[in-house]
């Protein structure tokens, strides 16, 4: 055969398997079960907060009501999960996807810069995986924020594919180098299981690679790297 | 004559979800606000009263996920009635595409759960009128 050179690599997009459907299957009926029991509770509450209430009974139902908007985040994994959002795998718009995660955290526009740079503007892999393994890394990042902290999040394209910054730092007169945070007990901590679920996305579904460092000086932040045609698993 | 507008004497909304703590807190929601409700588990049994109600209900409220005859199935009896089809009709889920659904199933608008008193007001009386 003449020296013809081999066919470029294609991302392999296999159809899930069974225990991967399964799984699936579970998140769509967990997502429809606590669709239902949310909504009970949520109007319950809602109706129990037009009542009167003694001051110290109105603290425990707001906090009732705050931890309801907590379950339902997670409830919209699992619908997403289950293939009622963006399950599928495929290009990927990479600032609509930082939006989204980074609406979760309901801050306002000026709290949050977005940029992402050219030749980052898309990536691969499964929107919904990637928007839950986001949300996870944004969540202690947006509550380091505080009062005047800004959200940092950016894209730019590298070597491999695509790498995301999220990190938190001051913004009460635009974004400033170094950390919103003073020292090192105050820097925006991330539980165990959230930066397992994170780094297993990233790193076992993408194959791309995830650090997440915490300093004194600059703070906490998450870089992700994801490859430009990864193999989604 | 029949009417399923806004009128003070039609401000009645049929509930059809299996759910049933979803189905009375919906049903004492708006009860709250002063509308009548007519809530049903399933479907078989909300279009055989529909089918009999000598006036008809200003709004359903249909959950798309029910065994016994799920959503889809009941606006497709729902519309092959020439009387049942002009009751406006809101589908309830927790489904994130309900939206794109809504032209196929012909319903008038979507209310995806978790569901909130004031979400859940403003679409009704949008069909209902204010509640008095």
């Amino acid at each position: 055969m003449g020296g013809r050179a081999p066919p470029a690599p294609r991302a392999r997009v296999t159809a899930p398997r069974a225990p991967q459907r399964a799984v699936v299957a579970t998140c769509r009926h967990v997502a429809h079960a606590l669709g239902n029991l949310l909504t009970g509770l949520s109007l319950s509450l809602e109706l129990l907060e037009g009542t009167a209430l003694a001051p110290e009974q109105r603290r425990y139902l707001e906090r009732a009501l705050h931890m309801g908007v907590r379950l339902g985040a997670y409830q919209e994994t699992l619908v997403n999960l289950g293939g009622g959002g963006r399950a599928a795998a495929g290009e990927v718009d990479t600032a609509a996807l930082l939006r989204s995660a980074c609406a979760l955290y309901s801050l306002p526009p000026q709290r949050i810069a977005l940029r992402v740079a050219p030749g980052a503007e898309r990536t691969f892999g499964h929107a919904a995986l990637l928007h839950e393994a986001l949300a996870a890394l944004l969540r202690p990042l947006a509550e380091a924020c505080g009062e005047a902290g800004v959200l940092q999040v950016s894209a730019r394209a590298v070597a491999r594919g695509v790498q995301l910054r999220l990190a938190a730092s001051h913004g009460a007169e635009g974004p400033q180098r170094g950390s919103c945070v003073d020292t090192d007990d105050d820097a925006a901590s991330i539980d165990a299981t959230a930066l397992l679920w994170a780094a297993t996305i990233v790193e076992e579904v993408h194959g791309g690679t995830l650090a997440w460092t915490v300093s004194a000086r600059r703070g906490a932040a998450a870089q992700l790297t994801l490859p430009s045609r990864g193999v989604p698993a | 004559m029949e009417t399923t507008g806004a009128d003070a004497r039609t401000r009645t909304v049929v509930i059809v979800e299996d759910d049933v703590d979803v189905r009375e807190t919906l049903a004492e929601v708006l009860e709250e606000e002063g509308f009548a409700t007519l809530p049903f588990a399933d479907g078989p049994r909300a279009l055989a009263h529909l089918e009999a109600m000598p006036q008809l209900p200003a709004l359903i409220l249909l959950d798309l996920m029910m065994p016994k005859m799920d959503g889809w199935a009941f606006r497709a009896a729902q519309r092959r009635s020439a009387r049942l089809m002009r009751v406006p009709t809101v589908i309830l889920s927790a489904d994130g595409n309900v939206h794109e659904n809504l032209e196929a199933l012909g319903a008038h608008g979507y209310l995806r759960k978790p569901i909130h008193i004031k979400t859940l007001l403003t679409l009704v009386e949008r069909f209902c009128g204010a509640a008095s």
